[in-house]
């Protein structure tokens, strides 16, 4: 576990996840038999602690997004682990000074975060400390996490598509970071594939690139993260 | 139950989250739930949940993380029910 503690510190890793608000059910989300499957005790008062700046299913579907995104994080280099929210702990949760959740959604690409309207949190998973960022309006939760609470060198996308299917959903968000990413590194010739432990990885050239990089999307939407130095 | 009723049962709890209708039909227990049936996970607590009240179980959270391709949720679901009759 020590060897994995250090390399997952030292290595470069991404982990980003996306809810799309209309489709999610808000009285199953408030039925205690969904979110105790989600949060576990603390993370229930927690709540209790934030003077209602979200609603709670908003909250459920915040943590829910945020244990996803350290799920993806660690999976890079623990292939074998199984998705298990509860044992994923936000033990800390900041909001902005002004939380507008009205904002119209649009598209939207930057890098790190600064001046970014958010919610951050620290998240803590087998005894390592997470950070993440939470852009929320009534469209959708996105998060982004690393083990960086500066993000200086994580590189991150938000857009809205017109179809819902997955094939199409998984096609446009790698559209979405290539385009990126030729804007940075011009180049034709790169090509994303899935790796058998089910990460993405960038190949120019049919040589993998040093780029983690992390796709989700759900509904109409889809979002991206890699890190580069 | 035999694991055959309880997969039949298990194909009604999954319908309303996959996008690959095609593919239910032919369902084993190597099936998974994300890769083959296109589950987003953010329906996964869903079809726990609809698991629980069609088999009348409760599913813990040590449990739930097993649950990953149609034949540990089989494992999963036959536990609960035996536990429960037991």
């Amino acid at each position: 576990m020590l060897l994995l503690r250090e390399l997952i510190i030292k290595m470069l890793s991404a982990g980003n996840d996306i809810v799309d608000l209309s489709l999610i059910d808000i009285n199953k989300t408030r039925d205690f038999r969904f979110y105790s499957k989600i949060l576990c005790h603390s993370e229930q008062d927690l709540y209790i602690t934030l003077d209602k700046k979200i609603n709670f299913e908003q909250y459920v579907w915040l943590l829910w997004s945020i244990k996803e995104s350290v799920y993806k994080y660690f999976k890079r280099f623990s292939p074998s682990l199984i998705f298990s929210p509860t044992k994923i702990n936000i033990n800390q949760i900041d909001f902005p000074s002004s939380l507008t959740l009205n904002e119209i959604f649009y598209d939207e690409e930057g890098k790190s975060f600064k001046d970014k309207n958010s919610i951050k949190c620290q998240v803590k998973f087998e005894n390592l400390i997470f950070y993440s960022i939470s852009i929320i309006n009534n469209s959708i939760i996105t998060t982004f996490v690393n083990t960086d609470q500066f993000f200086e060198n994580t590189l991150w996308g938000i857009k809205r598509i017109d179809q819902i299917n997955p094939d199409f959903q998984s096609y446009a968000v790698r559209e979405f970071v290539l385009k990126r990413i030729k804007q940075i590194f011009p180049s034709d010739n790169y090509l994303i594939k899935k790796h058998s432990n089910g990460y993405p990885y960038l190949l120019k050239n049919d040589v993998e690139v040093n780029l983690p990089m992390s796709f989700s999307h759900h509904g109409n939407y889809i979002s991206y993260a890699f890190e580069m130095l | 139950m035999t694991r055959q009723e309880i997969l039949s049962e298990l194909k009604r709890v999954v319908a309303p989250y996959t996008a690959n209708k095609d593919l239910l039909e032919s369902i084993n227990d190597n099936t998974d739930l994300i890769k083959d049936l296109k589950i987003n996970s953010a329906n996964l607590v869903d079809i726990i949940i609809d698991a629980e009240a069609r088999y009348d179980i409760e599913i813990d959270y040590d449990s739930a993380d097993k649950m990953i391709n149609v034949g540990t949720c089989i494992d999963v679901i036959a536990e609960r029910i035996n536990n429960k009759n037991a």
